[in-house]
C-alpha cells in the first residue's frame, strides 16, 4: 500500500500530469490522422523528453501510448479511414453505424470499451508484473537467452505482409546492434573507422528514420485525399441497453487483448482483428457484424487498448517488449538511465504503480478528450498532406539531431529512412528491425555470459526445463506461420479446382 | 474482416497472375543481394582484431554477429520460394513493390541528402526553415500565403522549444543564425 501511494505520489506532480495530458492530446491526435502511428509519434517524441526526469518522460510517452491506440477509432468511424492499424477492424461496424446517423454512439461506444480495455488491463499489469519480475528474478543468462530468442521468433507470427521478411528484418535489427565497441573485449565491430559508431548506431535518429522519414517518403506520390466525412454531433454515452449488450464482449476482449499484448512481439492490431473475430464468434447475430453493431465496435476496441496493458508486462517484467511501440518505451527508459526488467520492479517497485497511474490517468483523459473533441479530431483529416508531412520532417530532423546535438544522427536518420522506405517496398516492415534492435543487446549480453557458463554447448543449456520450455515455445512459434501457410495452399488448391470446376 | 477480404483480394490476385515457375526474378535477386551483403560482412568480421589473452576466454566478439549472419542468409535463401510458401500474402508484398516509385520521391529524397550534406554549413535553424518551406513546394503546395505563415510560426516554435527550453546547442552556420 506504501508503494502504492509512493508510485502514486511520483506522478501527482502538476507537472507530471501536465506532460501525460500533453502525451494524450497528441496521442489522440496522431491515432486520428491517417499516415501518421503511435510508434512514428512516440519515436519524434522522445527527444523532447531528453530534461525530463525519467518518470516524467515515461509516463508521457505511456500516455501518447494509450491514447494513440484509441485516436484510430476516431476516423474510422467518422471517415472510415482507421487513423492507426489497431482501429482497422474498428471501421468495419463502427462507420455503417456512423453512416446510419449514429456516430454519436459509435464513439461513445469506442470510448466506452476502450477505456473498459484500457482500465482492465491496467489491473492485470499492476497483478501479473510483480509476479513475472519474481519468476525472473531466479532466471540464469540461459533463461534470458531462450526467452529472447522466443520473442524474436514470435516476429516470424506478428501482423505483417510475411513471416519471413519478417524474421530476417529482426535479425538484421539484432545484427545492427552488434556495430560499435564489442562491451566484454573491447573490440570495435563494423564501425568501419567511423567514431561517431563507437559507442553503437544511435537508436533515436534511426527510429525516426524506419519510422518517420520512409512513411514521408512512401506518402510523396500519395496525392491529397478528400474522405466522405459522417456528420458527427456529439459523442453519446452508450445506454443501458447498449452496456448490457456489450458487456461481455467487453470483459472477453480486454482478457484476449491483455493477453494478446502479453506475449512478445504481439500488439493492439492482432489484439483488435481477435477482438473483433471473437466478437462474433460468440455473438448470436453473426450475419448482422459489418452492418454497424455495438458489438462490432466494442470488441477490437476493448481488445486493442486492453494490449497496451498488457505489453507493458513483460516490458517493465522482462525487459522484454510486448509490441513495437513498448519497444520504443524501453529504448527511451534505457536512454534515461533506467534498466528495465525484473531488478527494476525489485529495486524500485514504486516504479511500476507510477507507470500504472500514469496510464489509468491517460485511460480517463482520453475518455474526457474523445468525449470532448471527437468532432475537432475528425477534422484534422483537413490538414493539407503539404502541410502535415513537412512538420513531420521538421520532427524528424531536429528529434534525430537533439540528442547529441550532431548532423551525424541526421545523416544516420535520412539513411535509415531511405533504406527503411525501400524495404517496405520489398515487404519489410520497420517493426520487427525496431524490436530487433532493441532485443539484440540482451540477446547478445545473455548469449556470450550462458556459453561461457555452459562450455560452450547448447545442448548443457537445454537440461534447464525453462530454458528447454522457452526453446519448446520458439519452435512452435515458428511452427505457427508454417502452418497457415501450408493451410493457405491447400485453400488455393480448392478455390483452383472450383475455378476450373466453373 | 479488413485482413480477410485483403486476403481473399491477394488470394484472387494470386490466382490470376501469379509467377508460375519456382523461383520468383525480383526475390531472387533481392536474395541474392542480402547474400553478398552477409558474405561481406562476414568477411569483414574476419579482421576483427584478436582480443587480449584473457579476454580471449570470452565469446569471441566476431561469433555472435557471425551466427547472425549466417541465419540472414539462410532466411533470404527462401525468398525466391516465398510466392509458393507464402500464398496468401505474397500478391500482397508484390503488389508494394510493383507500385511505381515516382519522381516526387526520388526528388524528395535527393533534396533530404542534399539538405542533410549542407546542414552543418548552414546551420540548424536554416536547416529546418529550408525543410518546413522546401518540402511544400516540391510537394506542389503553391499558396505562398499558406507556407510562409506555416514556415515562420511552426520553425520559430520548435527552434524556440529546443533552443531555449530544452537547451539543445543549435549549429549557427556560416550565417552565425542562433536564438543564444
Amino acid at each position: 500500500m506504501e508503494l502504492m501511494l509512493t508510485g502514486f505520489g511520483m506522478v501527482a506532480d502538476p507537472a507530471i500530469i501536465g506532460v501525460i495530458l500533453l502525451g494524450v492530446i497528441i496521442g489522440v491526435l496522431v491515432g486520428a490522422l491517417p499516415g501518421l502511428s503511435s510508434p512514428m509519434a512516440i519515436a519524434l517524441l522522445i527527444p523532447f523528453t531528453i530534461s525530463m526526469t525519467p518518470i516524467a518522460a515515461i509516463a508521457m510517452l505511456a500516455g501518447l501510448y494509450c491514447a494513440g491506440t484509441f485516436g484510430g477509432s476516431i476516423t474510422a468511424i467518422l471517415i472510415n479511414a482507421p487513423g492507426a492499424p489497431p482501429a482497422a477492424a474498428t471501421a468495419l461496424d463502427g462507420y455503417p453505424m456512423a453512416k446510419r446517423g449514429e456516430a454519436g454512439r459509435a464513439l461513445g461506444l469506442a470510448t466506452i470499451s476502450s477505456v473498459t480495455g484500457g482500465i482492465l488491463s491496467l489491473l492485470i499489469l499492476l497483478l501479473a508484473a510483480p509476479l513475472l519480475a519474481r519468476i525472473a528474478i531466479t532466471f540464469t543468462s540461459a533463461e534470458y537467452f531462450a526467452l529472447a530468442l522466443f520473442a524474436l521468433s514470435m516476429l516470424a507470427s506478428i501482423s505483417g505482409k510475411s513471416s519471413i521478411r519478417n524474421l530476417i528484418a529482426g535479425f538484421v535489427g539484432v545484427f545492427l546492434s552488434t556495430i560499435g565497441i564489442h562491451l566484454t573485449t573491447g573490440v570495435e565491430r563494423f564501425t568501419f573507422g567511423v567514431n561517431e559508431l563507437y559507442d553503437g548506431l544511435p537508436f533515436v535518429p534511426v527510429l525516426i528514420g524506419l519510422f518517420a522519414v520512409a512513411e514521408l517518403l512512401r506518402q510523396a506520390r500519395v496525392g491529397e485525399t478528400v474522405f466522405e466525412r459522417v456528420r458527427a454531433n456529439v459523442m453519446k454515452l452508450p445506454s443501458r441497453g447498449d452496456i448490457r449488450r456489450i458487456k461481455y464482449t467487453v470483459l472477453r476482449s480486454s482478457g484476449l487483448g491483455t493477453f494478446i499484448g502479453i506475449l512478445p512481439a504481439e500488439g493492439a492490431t492482432v489484439a483488435a482483428i481477435m477482438g473483433y473475430n471473437e466478437a462474433r464468434r460468440w455473438s448470436d447475430r453473426k450475419e448482422e457484424f459489418g452492418t454497424g453493431i455495438p458489438e462490432g465496435i466494442a470488441g477490437p476496441e476493448a481488445a486493442n487498448n486492453a494490449a497496451t496493458g498488457g505489453a507493458m508486462v513483460p516490458t517493465l517484467a522482462l525487459g522484454i517488449p510486448g509490441s513495437v511501440s513498448t519497444a520504443l518505451i524501453l529504448g527511451a527508459m534505457v536512454m534515461h538511465g533506467l534498466k528495465p526488467g525484473p531488478y527494476l520492479l525489485e529495486n524500485q517497485p514504486q516504479f511500476l504503480y507510477a507507470i500504472f497511474a500514469a496510464m489509468l490517468i491517460a485511460n480517463l483523459a482520453f475518455m474526457a478528450i474523445g468525449i470532448a473533441g471527437a468532432k475537432l479530431f475528425s477534422q484534422l483529416t483537413l490538414i493539407p498532406r503539404t502541410i502535415l508531412w513537412p512538420s513531420v520532417l521538421v520532427f524528424a530532423i531536429i528529434g534525430s539531431y537533439a540528442h547529441s546535438s550532431s548532423f551525424f544522427d541526421i545523416w544516420v536518420m535520412a539513411i535509415a529512412g531511405i533504406v527503411g522506405y525501400f524495404m517496405l517496398r520489398f515487404g519489410f516492415g520497420p517493426a520487427p528491425l525496431i524490436m530487433g534492435l532493441v532485443l539484440g543487446p540482451i540477446v547478445e549480453e545473455n548469449f556470450s555470459k550462458a556459453m561461457i557458463i555452459h562450455d560452450n554447448s547448447i545442448l548443457s543449456m537445454m537440461e534447464r526445463p525453462l530454458v528447454l520450455l522457452f526453446f519448446g515455445l520458439t519452435i512452435l512459434s515458428l511452427a505457427g506461420p508454417v502452418r497457415s501457410a501450408i493451410k493457405a495452399r491447400r485453400n488455393k488448391k480448392v478455390l483452383l479446382a472450383t475455378k476450373e470446376g466453373e | 474482416m479488413n485482413q480477410d477480404a485483403n486476403g481473399q483480394d491477394a488470394r484472387e490476385a494470386g490466382l490470376q497472375d501469379g509467377p508460375k515457375g519456382l523461383l520468383d526474378g525480383p526475390d531472387t535477386i533481392l536474395a541474392l543481394v542480402l547474400i553478398a551483403l552477409c558474405g561481406l560482412l562476414y568477411w569483414v568480421s574476419a579482421g576483427f582484431p584478436e582480443p587480449g589473452l584473457f579476454l580471449g576466454e570470452n565469446v569471441l566478439p566476431e561469433h555472435f554477429p557471425r551466427l547472425l549472419l549466417v541465419a540472414i542468409g539462410v532466411l533470404a535463401l527462401l525468398l525466391p520460394f516465398e510466392h509458393r510458401l507464402e500464398v496468401d500474402r505474397w500478391p500482397l508484398i508484390r503488389k508494394a513493390r510493383r507500385a511505381p516509385i515516382g519522381a516526387s520521391t526520388f526528388v524528395t529524397m535527393g533534396s533530404l541528402l542534399i539538405l542533410v550534406g549542407i546542414g552543418e554549413w548552414i546551420g540548424t535553424i536554416l536547416t529546418i526553415v529550408i525543410a518546413a518551406v522546401g518540402l511544400p513546394l516540391l510537394w506542389g503546395e503553391r499558396r505562398l500565403m499558406l507556407i510562409i505563415p506555416y514556415a515562420a510560426i511552426f520553425t520559430g516554435i520548435v527552434t524556440y522549444l529546443f533552443s531555449i527550453v530544452l537547451s539543445v546547442y543549435f549549429e549557427p552556420g556560416v550565417f552565425g543564425l542562433t536564438l543564444r
